[in-house]
């Protein structure tokens, strides 16, 4: 059985891994899936593999762009899951970050998701719905080189249990998933010293794979996890005990 | 129902109170029943209503029914 028919899923950083994972495994669980992501060019190529997908291009830094996303998802009919996935990952020695590494990250990780969690959780309060962030490990375990991003997703992490707090009364259940190391692009940034490194420290000895890190957002998305709220979930073959 | 009519009924739902408590003078946290919780509930359902989406700073204006009328005329709703 489907478990998301007659839902409406919009995820945020949709063109590529663990976005595009999500994106694929809920259109085949029925939902209508509006994929967001900066390029104009990746999701339409996306849409033309994707045959249901919808699509809508969109800079979350630019924040004075989500208000009409959301003027336009209202009158698509509403949504009911919000997938905060975007983010960006730039390995710099403590010493080497700059004011403009700090902004976009921040901007991209974090600032952006107060507004698109704000207009969701109206477009959702009439019959609740379900917002997941996507976190990281790295938000509790410290890494070399990985400050900026590290400071990011703690604060998304703090942000999940804030607002599932917030939000609990309108039915709105807020949920962070904490990824470790996936196979994605995001880690073409790490040397490979890095990597066999990582490697070497998760218990389980393989990268994750962005179709696990879908299930979980499946199942954070469904009607199965109706009483899970203000929860921080990782999956990282075992990376952080 | 006129639009009127419909915000009454609004503040009255969000709010939890009787339809002759939303008279135009009724301010926001001046009742224990106007929280910031029951304040987004009112916005959400204004939003769903009218089929508009308010600013933020509309949002943290609207501190009165006589408010909440001014800022739903600006986004075309008439009374």
């Amino acid at each position: 059985m489907q478990r998301l028919v007659n839902k409406t899923v919009v995820i945020i950083g949709a063109s590529q891994g663990i976005g595009l994972a999500m994106a694929e495994l809920m259109l085949s669980e029925g939902a209508k899936v509006i994929a967001v992501a900066r390029s104009k060019d990746k999701l339409e190529q996306l849409a033309q593999r994707l045959e249901k997908l919808d699509i809508y291009p969109l800079d979350i830094t630019q924040t004075d762009n989500i208000k009409p996303f959301f003027v336009w998802l209202q009158k698509q009919g509403g949504l009911d899951v919000l997938i905060n996935n975007a983010g960006i990952m730039e390995p710099k020695g403590f010493g080497f970050i700059k004011s403009d590494n700090l902004q976009q990250s921040f901007a991209t990780n974090l600032f952006a998701l107060f507004p698109l969690s704000q207009f969701a959780a109206r477009l959702m309060s009439k019959k609740g719905g379900s917002i997941i962030n996507v976190s990281s490990v790295l938000a509790q375990k410290a890494t070399l080189g990985q400050a900026v991003y590290s400071a990011s997703k703690a604060g998304v992490e703090a942000l999940t249990k804030n607002l599932a707090l917030e939000l609990a009364g309108q039915k709105v259940r807020v949920n962070a998933i904490a990824p470790g190391s996936i196979d994605t692009s995001l880690l073409d940034n790490l040397t490979e010293q890095t990597l066999a490194q990582t490697l070497a420290d998760i218990p389980m000895q393989r990268l994750g794979l962005p179709q696990e890190v879908a299930q979980l957002a499946l199942f954070l998305a469904s009607n199965e996890s109706q009483y899970i709220t203000g929860q921080v979930i990782a999956i990282d073959g075992g990376w952080s005990l | 129902m006129t639009n009127n009519e419909k915000l009454v009924h609004l503040f009255s739902e969000a709010l939890t109170i009787a339809p002759e408590l939303v008279v135009d003078s009724l301010q926001y946290n001046t009742i224990p029943q106007w929280d910031s919780t029951a304040h987004m509930v009112l916005i959400a359902q204004l939003e769903a209503e009218f089929e508009i989406m308010l600013d933020t700073d509309d949002i943290i204006d609207m501190s009165s029914v006589a408010k909440a009328r001014e800022i739903l005329a600006r986004y075309d709703i008439e009374f």
